[in-house]
Parts: structure tokens; C-alpha cells; sequence
């Protein structure tokens, strides 16, 4: 079977997890409408002189946020299929494990997109938010979308225990968004200033879509995903040395 | 002819040698059963066998092929049957093995004629729509079967398949690997389940600590190993007397008493059941009831490991 057909089952398998569809698009769609409908008279100051209502700083901000802990596709997967229950199974059919796990991994990225473009789509027909060009916002939200399913790959795959990898993803998660200052405001510092602009996947993908709306110049959002996938593409040889040492 | 060759396999975990100069054959055609003990080995004889670990010496040879893991070529060949259930419970019946025959490499029509198939041998095919999670644990057994069975392998290896099932299942599962075998796939087929070995099994392979010790029909091992058969007689007046006469009888090797209940071991092969009736009559006042107990294969299993089959169900901890 090609990487697409095991890929076709596996996003099947996602679709049907609807406890994860709950938390991962059910939630933010409930805070956009609650905080955003209390909060959308606000101006959000941002890229220096330009005000965006509060609604659209909420709804890009929660909808690519919740893009950081889609990771959890790739660590449920990668956990029931390859490293507890069928294990075994797997690994005695005639299957490369590795073409296996990259059809988990792109079809975690590919359903993680899928859930933010349907959010997206979901706030701009109900609150009017501007997401801007939408083939550009698929590259944002796959860049993000694929550093975070990297990130839940190498820490299942590198510690021994799965809660503590499924805990330290979840790390990731809130401290992306809180060093993006979204949830708190961070100490305004030259060092929080520099990794609440570009040391965050949050904080990449929010300039990657703010800076072509509202930007003066293309630099910064093309810097910002670039940044993105430079960070997964350091991370795709450690994933691939991890699996090679838990996977055989 | 052998579709399976293990040759002096060696595999150790540390200190322990999981597997000592393990020899197994498998022929084309037979349903082998393969016992023991709880760490005899057959678990990571298995696992040796599909791939998954490898080994630190000797050879594994499936349909020709030098078996190792990331060997992807002889696994094509063997359907495996797990003892934990590995179904998908996000995917409906007809999916599972969709997904499972997709991965032999079947196609379109073929892999849908499969599928229909497989659901049939099982008879599941009215569920084919239904996510597993809402079968009960016989019909899980009967899917996790079907995932190993839809590209129709040559072997089938079966570990312990029928764990924690209803009667009504477990005898369907037999019914069903006796119809396979019939149809020409071989079986591999491991289980605590020693009745289940001696209703299914053309041979029976005993393992343990890492090696098999005793290998053949349950006619051949019963003979091989001269266990002693065992006679049970109610008379009505079980006098002392009684008692020494029947000892005295040739291949009578011991009497025991249990109210008028006599217990008598007979060397094996010996022919004493007439005198041991005439002296009951004579002098025990009549025989009430008799009961002779050939050896069965719990046993052989007794006397070759000193160990009980089922001495923790759980399955093995190696």
C-alpha cells in the first residue's frame, strides 16, 4: 500500500476521534465566540501604527495556537500503532515501518490544517474575521501544523515514558502561547521582546498572517515561515534518529 | 516438504537464555501445536519467527527465505494471530480488513472480493459495517482472525487466539481453523488451552526453558513416554483381602483406597483388566463401576515440565 493509501486510513481514524475533534476544534470555536463576542470592540495594536479588531486577534491567534497541540494526532498514532497494542501486529506485515510512520506523520499535518481551515473558514462566515489570502494562511497553517507534529514525534519517540511526552507536548503548547504574550502580557524586555516575535512557532505563524494583512513590507511573514520550517526541518534528522533507535 | 526451518535459534535477555538451541519445523498442510509452560520461550520464538526481535544466533528460514527483521519478503506468506486484539476501533469491520489486505497488496475488485470472503469465514459478514467496539469479545477473536487470514497466507500463526472468549466462540474459532486447515493452510497454533491442542493438532511440539523437549503426534508422545494408565473401581465390600490380591496381579503397580472406591496405576501396556475384575468379584462381593483413564496430553505436559499449563493464564512474562 502507498504512503496515500495508509495515509487515506489514518485520516479516516482522525476523523472519528471525535473527543479530539471536541478539544481541538470544538473548544477554541467556543472561546472565539465567547471571549470574542465580549472583547471585539477592542483595537489590538500591532505592526506598529495598525489597529486590527479584537475578534480577528483572537480568532487567528486561538486557531493557529490550537495548531501547537495538534502534535497529539502524531503521538496517539505513533503510540497505539507502532509502540503499545499493535506493535507486534505491524511489524509482521509486510510494511516499511518507516513509510508507515511518515503516513501517520503527514496525515496528522494534513488533518491538523484541515481543522484550522475549517475553523478559519467557520470565523469569517460567522464573526467576519479577515484571514487574508487563504492559499497563504494552508502555508501557514501547514508550516506550524508540521513543526508541531515533528515536535510530538520526537518527544515520544526519544523518552521512555508516553505521559510524560504527551505532558512536555502540552508545555510546548501553552508556552508558545504564553510567550507570545497571548494569554499574559511578558515582561518587556529585549529577550522577551525577541522570542515573543520570533522565538515561538505562535508568535511565527501570528506575523506570517498579520504581516501580509497588515505589514509594510512581505520580509516579515516570509521570514516567519521560513523560520518554521527551518525548525522542522532540524528536527525531521532527530526524529528519524529516534525512530531508527525505538522502531528498528 | 517444511515451510518453516528454525535451526539452533539462541536468543538471550541478559542473563536469561530465552531461547536454547530452539529446532522447529513446520510442514505444509499440518496444524502444529506448540506448548509450554509459562517462559518456556514460545513467546519469543514467535516473535523471532514474525520479525520482530532478532535472534543471537542460529537461523530462521520461512518459504525459503532467511527470515530477520526488516525482512519484508517472507512475511508476505503467514497471516498472525495475536493474543491481544490489534483491530483498529476507528474503522469498521469491512475497513480493518481492508486496511490489512490493502497492506499484502491487494487491490480494488480482488481486495473487495477478500474482504467479502474473510467476513463470510468468520461470519461477520451482517456486522461488515460496524465499528468493532460494539461487538462482543467472540466476534473481536473472530475479526482478529479475519485481519490475518484476508490475503489468504499459506501459514497461519495463531498465539493464543482464543483468551478470554465464550464457549459458543472459542468453538467457532476451532471450527474455522479446522476448515482453513482443511482448505491448505497450515497452522501454528499456541494456547493454554491443552484440550484445544489435542481436538486441533496433527503434532505437538513442547517447549521449555527455550528449547523443545518433546515433538509428535499425542499417540507418539504417549507411547514415547510410558506414563502409567490409570483404573478407577467402586465394589461393594473393598476388603483388605481384596486389596492385596489385586496388587498381587501382574502391572498392577499400586492400589489406593477411597472408601469403596479402589484407585489402581497399571504399568503402561500391561493387560490386567480381566484378572482385576475377576478378584473384584471374587473378593470385593461385585463391581459397582469402572473407569479406565488413558494418559492425556495435560499428562505428558505434566511429567516432561513438572509444571502445570495453566499456572497463571495471563500469558508469558519473558
Amino acid at each position: 500500500m502507498s504512503v496515500a493509501g495508509m495515509m487515506r486510513y489514518a485520516l479516516l481514524r482522525m476523523a472519528r476521534s471525535y473527543l479530539a475533534l471536541l478539544l481541538l476544534v470544538g473548544v477554541p470555536l467556543v472561546l472565539i465566540a465567547v471571549i470574542g463576542t465580549v472583547s471585539d470592540y477592542l483595537q489590538i495594536e500591532r505592526y506598529g501604527d495598525t489597529s486590527l479588531p479584537g475578534m480577528d486577534y483572537l480568532a487567528v491567534s486561538m486557531v493557529l495556537g490550537f495548531q501547537l497541540f495538534g502534535g497529539a494526532y502524531t503521538m496517539e498514532f505513533f503510540k497505539s500503532d507502532l509502540l503499545d497494542a499493535r506493535k507486534w501486529r505491524l511489524h509482521a506485515l509486510p510494511l516499511r515501518i518507516d513509510r508507515y510512520g511518515m503516513a501517520l506523520l503527514l496525515g496528522s499535518t494534513v488533518f491538523t490544517m484541515l481543522q484550522g481551515l475549517a475553523m478559519a473558514i467557520f470565523t469569517q462566515l460567522m464573526f467576519g474575521v479577515n484571514w487574508g489570502n487563504y492559499a497563504w494562511l494552508v502555508v501557514v497553517l501547514a508550516a506550524v501544523s508540521f513543526l508541531s507534529q515533528l515536535v510530538g514525534l520526537v518527544l515520544i519517540l526519544s523518552l521512555r515514558s508516553a505521559k510524560l511526552a504527551e505532558r512536555l507536548s502540552e508545555v510546548y503548547g501553552i508556552g508558545s502561547m504564553l510567550l507570545a504574550g497571548f494569554a499574559l502580557p511578558m515582561p518587556d524586555t529585549p529577550l522577551f521582546e525577541f522570542f515573543g516575535r520570533y522565538g515561538n512557532p505562535l508568535s511565527l505563524g501570528q506575523n506570517a498572517v498579520f504581516g501580509m494583512l497588515y505589514g509594510n513590507d512581505r520580509l516579515l511573514p516570509l521570514l516567519s515561515v521560513g523560520l518554521l520550517f527551518t525548525a522542522s526541518a532540524l528536527l525531521l534528522p532527530l526524529a528519524a534518529a529516534a525512530g531508527r533507535r525505538k522502531l528498528g | 516438504m517444511n515451510l518453516v526451518r528454525l535451526e539452533r535459534l539462541v536468543k538471550r535477555y541478559g542473563d536469561l537464555m530465552a531461547l536454547d538451541h530452539m529446532e522447529l519445523d513446520i510442514r505444509a498442510g499440518e496444524i502444529l501445536g506448540l506448548l509450554g509452560p509459562n517462559g518456556a520461550g514460545k513467546t519469543t520464538l514467535i516473535h523471532a519467527l514474525t520479525g520482530l526481535i532478532a535472534v543471537d544466533s542460529g537461523t530462521i528460514e520461512l518459504f525459503g527465505h532467511a527470515m530477520r527483521p526488516g525482512k519484508l519478503e517472507p512475511k508476505r506468506h503467514f497471516g498472525l494471530v495475536t493474543q491481544e486484539l490489534t483491530l483498529f476501533y476507528d474503522l469498521t469491520a469491512r475497513e480493518n480488513l481492508a486496511f490489512f489486505g490493502g497492506i499484502y497488496g491487494l487491490k480494488g475488485k480482488a481486495l473487495q472480493k477478500r474482504v467479502e470472503r474473510t467476513l463470510q469465514l468468520v461470519g461477520l459478514e451482517e456486522r461488515a459495517d460496524q465499528f468493532p467496539g460494539k461487538f462482543s469479545g467472540g466476534m473481536q477473536r473472530r475479526l482478529n482472525i479475519a485481519a490475518a487470514l484476508v490475503h489468504e497466507p499459506r501459514l497461519l500463526i495463531m498465539d493464543e487466539p482464543t483468551v478470554g472468549i465464550d464457549p459458543q466462540s472459542r468453538s467457532y474459532i476451532l471450527d474455522t481453523v479446522r476448515e482453513l486447515n482443511r482448505q491448505g493452510t497450515t497452522v501454528l497454533y499456541t494456547t493454554h488451552y491443552m484440550e484445544e491442542v489435542q481436538a486441533l493438532a496433527s503434532r505437538i511440539v513442547i517447549m521449555d526453558d527455550g528449547h523443545a523437549i518433546a515433538n509428535g503426534t499425542v499417540d507418539e508422545l504417549i507411547a514415547r513416554i510410558q506414563l502409567e494408565e490409570k483404573l478407577q473401581m467402586e465394589v461393594s465390600e473393598p476388603t483388605e483381602q481384596l486389596i492385596e490380591q489385586l496388587q498381587a496381579i501382574g502391572g498392577v503397580k499400586q492400589v489406593k483406597q477411597e472408601g469403596r472406591r479402589l484407585l489402581v496405576s497399571i504399568r503402561p501396556g500391561a493387560d490386567v483388566l480381566e484378572p482385576l475384575l475377576a478378584a473384584a468379584r471374587t473378593y470385593g462381593g461385585g463391581v459397582r463401576y469402572v473407569n479406565a483413564d488413558k494418559p492425556t496430553l495435560e499428562d505428558i505436559f505434566l511429567t516432561l515440565t513438572g509444571k502445570q499449563l495453566r499456572d497463571g493464564d495471563g500469558g508469558e512474562a519473558e
